[in-house]
């Protein structure tokens, strides 16, 4: 690893905040309500956030006990190489997955509202070749330009849907739990796959100077994510109720697209939102493609430029896999059950296994 | 150094992204916007009959005509003030078929620019055919084309359709008229909030009965004049609403931005006085007696005194109290005609009592949202009216 | 070595170079004769000195030392008589007058060096000196004469303020480094000296603050410089481009200026300043994308005239880079994306246009820098009487015949006016450039194309550096101290503490 290339906790707090918002932030929506069909959502949400924070605890525990090293690094010291060879090859093909699904909701909503037309390998290769341009700099360049983009993300995001609330109805966000907490607790299981992107940390925290302030960043890096969802779902509910966002593939999109705001030079809203979703799904590319590419390159013994140079094709294919739109749905929730195996349960296994090989270790010093 | 083969590549690759082409690319003015869209049942125009009868069309079956007002570039243009005679900035065109889809696509076949329909704003539906055909099923296209936003608007046409997107004035694009005409809330009663195909699709989807605003033409004058009933079961149309229930229903459900009440003197029929109404607000809670849903709604409104005729001397001028007292029996009357239309002819909620009871009875609308439209019928209804004169207007009293 | 009578040969110049003075002055100025062969403007005037028999010469350069200091400094006070107080003098010798006696006693003349090899006194004279043999020494006494041909002070023209100093560095090394000394009393400000060219040579100086300065960052400056390798350095661009960070990068690396006060500012931020002999425009390292927008006056304002002046100035960047671009995007791609009426009165501009509307843009942007060229090199009378022409007749023109939309006018002229908003004239043109390849991209892609490329910019500037200072920062960072200085400009009494980036040795700027 450079010496240079550190990141300090704030940075991580944002890069964690980047990866979490991609593709989730458009169907979100849809995907709680049709498990709740209920608009207490936002709830499922919030626990869904609180859950998530837990499961970024231990990840946190687990990267202090093995300063400066990453998960791929320390795996194999808890459970024995071959396993921990294992367990990596497993994360990488897991991130490797993330960023080309990422890339695939890209060609697929700017096929549908940009450019029509075009061939997707038209959208994907050039988008590649950036991302790879931007992750041969390294996890601190990763680490500013998410810097550079979250407040731009920020602004626009809060602004457009601020300008939504013309067709915000209240009466649709009613009742409150009127059905009790059972839609809500259906509801998180989706509201936990948008959440995806805090497993970051794993090999983020290697490059934190004071690794012990990991954790606050992480508790940051999901509850900005999770106002970002709560807006999002509230302001998408309240628009077009219960029963007209579960039709909608992209209900997001939807709801900025349900108003007109002549007077405002613009108009129409829904060029700004694609923009700073783009870039979001950027950001969430190049990180988990960096994550990726790290794992390979520190399981090889590789360069990480020439790893990277050979993955990118390789995620070109794997997002060219889904036939559909359907078979990506499905391929984002399988990867969301995966991660929250691969980073909710596993983990706290590692842990324990971790402090008990520490304590026997002691207790054969003693 | 490490940048420059990457370099390299980039401009190689961006050299070659510009020859293989720009596949969207379209330049705007090479594209046929459409505007407004009118929906009627299938008849087929007399220029497709020509064409048809030199063999041109598939066989199906005429349920449908679109018309599409499409914007006219040549007269758009400002620069050109020579040619800016009676010529008027719109076309409309029509196709039949049954599938709308098809009809629009088959305008490629007719026209050199390929219609677009992102700045479509207005969809106007025949009467008739919505009494025939399903809502969703009609606008099934407009949900899933990309192009058209959700922000369009849906209104119904008693009679034709296409007439509405016609004017004798020129200059003037009519489906942009009947948008403007929406905005006018604050003005009147009888236009209601408008209803774009998101918000529509919301009640589609939730099988709630609603109205939609009901637009009449005569001669390229058209005019917002009640609304039409859509039943959320069938989700067809059901009937209209006449002004003054329209009036009624929105005076219940307190939805009125600005408008006037009319009545006239107990005492002496010919004597009318208005009322414009300032403020409206309706309080509506439900209560459950077992399955048994009753009403109470509370109408309040400020306003002032507008109009008064025939006043023919000062000392005979009846007192607010009793002006009020008029206004407000007017209204009683306005909603009286409502509920009965509502709760008797057609059977259907289409003020939204419905979400007050999903809202503060939850368990309960669980059962009852099945039939909710004839649970509704047999609930009763109790209101209350307040009207209060707060000014006169310039005059002091 | 005694005089050699070569002629001509190169070697046997060298060789001449390379020797000593001998203490013979009729020898010893045959020597320097014969150096100067091919320097005609070396004036040589011998002259007894001190009313005794001891003779001397003194020899300078016609034009490059000041007359009037040699007369009246130097030859004037030679012919005194001084001979008895020289015999009284500890360092009295038969038949010569000793060096250290003249400059102790006579010679007004502030700088001076005792030098005994020919070829280093040659270098002196060419250089403005003036050289003092004197019978029976064997060091010549150089005398610093030097006068610069500087022009008066004057308000700097690439940089204009409407409120703050009017003084701009000029073409004189030391003139320059007196402005910056006299921008105020401070001992901490430290001034370094260079030689910079292997042919020709030129001072350099780097000056910085001692107490503020981060000593790697200095350490790096100075590493760069002595780095360079050129016969000559002509003028501090050439320093800028031989010592940055990445030559392919389109954004400059280092910033340039003419003005002391800027220099100054950066140099109590903590930056380093740079400057050459002949040239008035100075170099701040490191420098971040933000410090291009920014312009002096932004502090001489109230705060919120210099916030907005900062927001104003993002903006016009932000034109200036995407707006055509925007504008191909929306025209051939998303005539969706836009208001309807707008669309309908492009719909209507744009009938009869003949062109895609990037090659409509491209003429337009082609023929408005073809234009601002051309502006640039005519006489200062011809400049506006161009701009009209070109502007108002050919826009007109051309909208007129119909081979561009007015909209298209429109866009260009904001995007024009933009880009002359911006305060670095160099980041002006990296702008410029950029706006080019924003076009083609969205030529390709449409609005998606302008966002990758958006965004391949970004990624090109958080991984660029100037110095060890990413170049993105502030931008590219939460330290919200810093921001106090970037978009927004915050009131003085707030901006407590120097930028975090640079890593200064002290961080407060208040006591």
């Amino acid at each position: 690893m450079d010496e240079n290339d550190y990141i300090t906790p704030a940075q991580v707090a944002v890069v964690i905040i980047n990866a979490m918002l991609g593709a989730g932030i458009l169907t979100l929506p849809r995907t709680t309500v049709n498990a709740a069909h209920t608009p207490d959502v936002w709830l499922s949400i919030m626990v869904g956030g609180f859950v998530i924070i837990l499961f970024g605890m231990v990840l946190v525990r687990l990267g202090l006990r093995y300063r400066g090293q990453t998960f791929y690094q320390y795996v194999s010291r808890i459970t024995g190489r071959w396993i921990g060879a294992f367990l990596s090859l497993v994360v990488i093909v897991y991130f490797m997955l993330v960023a080309s699904f990422e890339v695939r909701a890209l060609s697929e909503v700017t096929g549908l509202y940009l450019l029509e037309g075009t061939p997707s390998w038209a959208i994907i290769m050039p988008f590649l070749w950036v991302g790879g341009y931007l992750i041969r700099g390294g996890v601190s360049a990763l680490a500013r330009l998410c810097e550079v983009i979250l407040p731009i993300t920020g602004i626009i995001f809060f602004l457009t849907m601020f300008l939504s609330f013309g067709i915000f109805d209240i009466h649709n966000m009613r009742p409150v739990l009127g059905l009790g907490m059972t839609p809500v607790l259906k509801g998180i299981e989706p509201a936990l796959l948008s959440f995806i992107g805090f497993e970051t940390i794993i090999v983020l925290q290697a490059f934190m100077k004071k690794p012990e302030k990991a954790a606050k960043s992480v508790i940051a890096g999901i509850l900005i994510p999770t106002a970002f969802y709560v807006t999002t779902v509230v302001m998408v509910i309240g628009a077009l109720t219960v029963d007209g966002v579960v039709t909608k593939t992209w209900p997001t999109m939807d709801l900025i697209r349900s108003f007109e705001l002549s007077g405002l030079i613009f108009e129409r809203f829904e060029s700004f939102l694609l923009v700073i979703w783009i870039m979001q799904i950027y950001s969430t590319f190049t990180i988990t493609c960096y994550a990726s590419a790290l794992g390979i390159a520190q399981l090889t013994g590789r360069n990480l430029k020439s790893v990277i140079t050979v993955l990118l094709p390789v995620i070109y294919i794997l997002s060219m896999a889904p036939h559909s739109l359907k078979d990506l749905n499905k391929l984002g929730d399988m990867l969301g059950l995966t991660a929250l195996c691969l980073f909710g349960l596993l983990p706290l296994l590692l842990l324990i296994l971790s402090k008990w090989k520490a304590g026997k270790k002691d207790g054969t010093v003693s | 150094m490490g940048l420059y083969p990457n370099l390299k590549r980039a401009f190689v690759m961006l050299w070659l992204l510009l020859l293989t082409g720009c596949w969207s690319s379209n330049e705007i003015e090479d594209l046929s916007v459409y505007v407004g869209i009118a929906l009627d049942k299938g008849e087929v125009t007399a220029e497709e009959q020509q064409l048809r009868e030199q063999g041109s069309a598939e066989k199906n079956i005429d349920k449908v005509t679109a018309t599409l007002q499409i914007i006219s570039s040549k007269s758009s243009s400002s620069s050109d003030q020579s040619t800016k005679t009676d010529q008027k900035p719109f076309i409309n065109t029509a196709g039949t078929g049954d599938s709308v889809f098809e009809i629009f696509r088959e305008f490629a076949s007719r026209r050199d620019q390929p219609v677009i329909g992102h700045h479509m704003k207005i969809v106007v539906i025949s009467g008739g055919l919505a009494r025939a055909n399903r809502l969703d099923d009609m606008l099934d296209f407009f949900y899933r084309d990309n192009d058209i936003r959700p922000s369009c608007f849906v209104v119904v046409s008693r009679g034709e359709a296409r007439k509405t997107l016609e004017t004798k004035v020129p200059g003037g694009i009519p489906a942009f008229r009947l948008v403007g005409m929406l905005d006018n809330r604050n003005r009147t009663l009888e236009v209601i909030p408008s209803v774009s195909l998101s918000k529509l699709q919301g009640y589609l989807q939730s099988g709630t009965s609603f109205i939609l605003q009901n637009v009449l033409s005569a001669q390229g004058e058209i005019k917002f004049s009640g609304a039409a009933v859509i039943k959320g079961e069938t989700k067809k149309l059901i009937g209209y609403l006449s002004e003054e229930e329209l009036k009624g229903l929105v005076w219940l459900t307190g939805s009125g931005k600005g408008g006037l009440v009319k009545a006239y003197d107990h005492n002496d029929s010919g004597r009318s006085m208005a009322y414009e109404m300032k403020s409206m607000k309706s309080t509506i809670k439900s209560r459950a007696d077992g399955k048994k849903l009753s009403f109470d709604v509370n109408i309040e409104s400020e306003g002032r005194l507008i109009e008064l005729w025939n006043h023919a001397s000062i000392f005979n001028r009846p007192a607010t109290k009793e002006l009020e007292a008029i206004f407000e029996q007017k209204v009683r009357r306005l909603i009286d005609q409502a509920i009965k239309k509502m709760q008797q002819q057609y059977r259907v909620d289409v003020a939204g009592f419905g979400s007050h009871v999903r809202i503060e009875h939850p368990r309960l609308w669980q059962s009852v949202k099945k039939d909710w439209d004839s649970v509704f019928s047999q609930s009763l209804i109790h209101y209350k009216v307040k009207l209060k004169i707060t000014e006169f207007g310039s005059l002091i009293d | 070595m005694t005089a050699g009578h070569s002629g001509g040969s190169e070697e046997s110049e060298q060789r001449l170079q390379e020797s000593n003075f001998t203490g013979d002055l009729v020898s010893d100025l045959k020597l320097l004769q014969k150096c100067c062969e091919r320097h005609s403007d070396t004036r040589i005037r011998e002259l007894h000195i001190g009313h005794t028999d001891v003779r001397a010469a003194i020899v300078f350069i016609e034009g490059l030392s000041n007359n009037s200091e040699i007369q009246n400094n130097i030859i004037r006070p030679l012919m005194s008589n001084f001979a008895e107080r020289y015999e009284g003098d500890a360092s009295y010798a038969e038949g010569t007058v000793s060096g250290s006696f003249l400059i102790n006693n006579v010679l007004s003349v502030s700088e001076w060096a005792a030098q005994s090899r020919v070829q280093e006194v040659m270098t002196a004279v060419l250089a403005g000196s003036t050289a003092l043999l004197i019978a029976g020494s064997k060091e010549a006494l150089i005398l610093g004469t030097t006068k610069g041909k500087a022009r008066s002070l004057e308000e700097p023209v690439s940089e204009a303020v409407v409120r703050g100093a009017r003084i701009g560095f000029t073409e004189l090394l030391s003139d320059n480094i007196a402005i910056l000394r006299q921008q105020g009393k401070c001992d901490e400000l430290c001034i370094e000296r260079f030689v910079v060219g292997k042919r020709v040579k030129k001072d350099l100086v780097i000056a910085y603050m001692e107490e503020i300065a981060n000593p790697q960052l200095v350490e790096e400056v100075k590493r760069r410089i002595a780095g360079i390798d050129m016969d000559m350095v002509h003028e501090s661009g050439y320093v800028e481009q031989l010592i940055e960070d990445s030559y392919l990068s389109p954004f400059p690396q280092l910033q340039s200026t003419e003005r002391p006060d800027r220099v100054m500012a950066a140099l109590v931020e903590g930056r380093v300043g740079i400057l050459l002999d002949g040239t008035p425009f100075a170099l701040i390292a490191p420098v971040t994308f933000s410090m291009l927008l920014q312009s002096p006056e932004d502090y001489a304002e109230r705060w919120i005239s210099g916030t907005l002046f900062r927001l104003l100035r993002l903006l016009a960047a932000l034109n200036s880079l995407l707006v055509p671009a925007l504008y191909i995007s929306f025209i051939s791609f998303h005539p969706g994306l836009i208001p309807t009426k707008l669309a309908m009165s492009i719909l209507g501009t744009r009938e009869g246009v003949p062109f895609s509307s990037l090659v409509e843009a491209l003429i337009m942007e082609v023929s408005i820098e073809i234009l601002r060229e051309a502006g640039l090199r005519l006489p200062k009378p011809i400049g506006p009487a161009m701009g009209i022409v070109g502007g108002l007749v050919i826009g007109e023109a051309a909208v007129q015949a119909g081979i561009v939309s007015p909209i298209l006018v429109i866009v260009v002229a904001v995007t024009a006016i933009s880009s002359f908003a911006i305060p670095q004239y160099n980041a002006g043109i990296t702008l410029r450039m950029l706006r080019f390849i924003a076009m083609f991209c969205s030529a390709v892609l449409g609005l998606y194309g302008v966002v990758l490329f958006f965004l391949l910019l970004c990624s090109h500037m958080v991984k660029l550096k100037s110095f060890g200072v990413p170049y993105a920062s502030p931008a590219s960072s939460i330290r919200i101290s810093d921001w106090k200085d970037f978009f927004i400009r915050a009131p003085i009494p707030f901006m407590k503490s120097r930028p975090k980036l640079l890593h200064t040795k002290n961080t407060k700027r208040k006591g």
